[in-house]
């Protein structure tokens, strides 16, 4: 690292946090705000080990988990990244065949 | 999803409904009448008349969909709907679809969200929200202090921020009191006084103090559908463990609430009933504030001052939402996809279905009642 300069204020921002004593805590997310990870019902399992409290179908769920950046890493995220992801597709229980995936290297 | 052969004449006659309903400019809404309000993509104001279950008149919210968060003005003839990714506000008459309001919070160095919040001044003369600011640098993100801000409703159609107070991060659904308080759900939840931005505790969530056996509550403030009991409404999960030993096996797990009273002020937080299923919203019934209505995979019935399950019907599919008619009688249960399903409230049967054209997704599911 001390070949290295930092040239812009982002690069000044990481070595001036080198030192865990001057990061910021990081704490658990209490309420829903969009874009994070939350411990509310996912998509792999639901909070009582099973699969019975998941959404139910999943394509119910598809809009509500990417218009609210909601879950990012499962589907897009319409709010800041992908909004035309559901365009031309009103109902995702109809019509999932055309909510097509993402991928990166297509953009 | 297996629909039933009723299910889909219901759906038809919805779409004919629906056909008519774009094509005709509806007349003003007679008095005293319920409303159902909600937004589907790609991104239309549905308002349906509680008295048929039919949609009076589908108004066409300018940009792409936001979340469908809703707020209504006092006299409920005015919606303001949160649009374009949650970055724009616009106000609609509910009797004519007629645009009345638009404020536009984002510049192109200064994108601003509002995630769910927003609300209307108890005198209607002022909308406030919950923006997240963040500006754009050539190299960099830069997050900013969350802000109250505060419009002028009469500035129409070309509305800026008039003042902002600094709030806490995390904050989603918001309401107003008849103090004119706003009532900001969050870690905790605080109310806010829009005049002078002084900020008070209404009750403690994250930083609650009932000792080391009861695990800090997960709340979800994505909607509030109060507007039948007068109230905000927030249900949690916590725990309750049997020893420092935090077994999660052992551990007694409850649902809880907060709600405030939105005529007072005052608020409540209880532990309501066992954690069985999931639950997204709870409303109160109208009639009787021990009863409360929960929605998800089930719609479920509970007596909270014997902590119990009174009645569980298991629904179609997921619907995030719930809302009530003023008499108590029919809940309507919505979000995520395109129907509205409807039950009676005594034994929660499935009494009908209202068909839309396009998901609901997170969209609020308001009630207007427009008087004479």
């Amino acid at each position: 690292m001390k070949h290295l300069k930092s040239l812009n204020k982002k690069a000044q921002l990481i070595n001036k946090a080198v030192s865990p004593e001057e990061v910021e805590d990081v704490v658990a997310m209490q309420t829903v705000v969009g874009c994070t990870a939350t411990t509310d019902p996912g998509w792999e399992l639901d909070p009582f080990g099973g699969l019975g409290s998941l959404c139910q179908p999943m394509e119910s769920d598809l809009y509500g988990c990417a218009d609210a950046c909601w879950w990012p890493a499962q589907v897009p995220d319409t709010m800041h990244t992908y909004p035309d992801w559901g365009k031309d597709v009103a109902k995702a229980d109809k019509d999932w065949r055309k909510l097509d995936g993402i991928f990166e290297d297509e953009q | 999803m297996k629909l039933t052969n009723t299910f889909k004449s219901a759906g038809l006659a919805g779409s004919l409904v629906m056909g008519a309903a774009l094509s005709a400019v509806a007349p003003y809404a007679m008095a005293d009448q319920e409303y159902l309000l909600t937004v589907t993509r790609p991104n239309q104001l549905h308002v349906i008349d509680m008295s048929t279950n039919e949609i009076a008149r589908t108004c066409d919210i300018p940009g792409p969909f936001g979340t469908g968060s809703i707020a209504m003005s006092p006299d409920n003839t005015h919606a303001y709907v949160l649009s374009n990714g949650t970055k724009d506000i616009y106000g609609f008459d509910i009797r004519n679809c007629d645009m009345t309001f638009k404020a536009e919070q984002s510049s192109p160095t200064l994108q601003v969200i509002s995630m769910q919040s927003i609300t209307v001044s108890a005198d209607g003369t002022e909308l406030y929200t919950v923006q997240n600011p963040v500006k754009k640098h050539r190299d960099r993100f830069e997050v900013m202090q969350p802000r109250l801000a505060v419009f002028n409703i009469e500035d129409g159609m070309n509305a800026k921020v008039v003042r902002t107070f600094p709030v806490d991060r995390r904050i989603t659904k918001i309401a107003t009191t008849a103090q004119n308080e706003v009532i900001l759900g969050g870690a905790d939840l605080k109310a806010i006084n829009p005049e002078t931005g002084d900020i008070r505790m209404v009750s403690k969530l994250a930083n609650w103090e009932k000792g080391p056996l009861w695990l800090p509550p997960d709340a979800f403030a994505m909607h509030s559908q109060g507007e039948q009991a007068n109230e905000y409404i927030m249900p949690y999960v916590t725990a309750k463990f049997d020893s420092e030993e935090w077994n999660f096996e052992t551990a007694e797990w409850w649902w809880g609430m907060s709600r405030v009273d939105l005529e007072t002020g005052e608020a409540e937080r209880v532990e309501t009933i066992p954690f069985e299923f999931i639950i997204f919203n709870f409303i109160t019934d109208p009639r009787d504030s021990n009863i409360l209505y929960g929605s998800f995979n089930t719609l479920s019935k509970h007596d909270i001052s014997k902590n119990e399950t009174l009645a569980v019907h298991e629904l179609g599919h997921t619907y995030y939402d719930l809302n009530i008619s003023g008499d108590g009688k029919t809940i309507y249960v919505g979000g995520t996809s395109s129907d509205i399903s409807v039950h009676d409230s005594e034994t929660l049967d499935k009494i009908g279905s209202i068909q839309l054209t396009g998901d609901m997704s997170t969209s609020d599911l308001r009630v207007a009642t427009i008087k004479d």
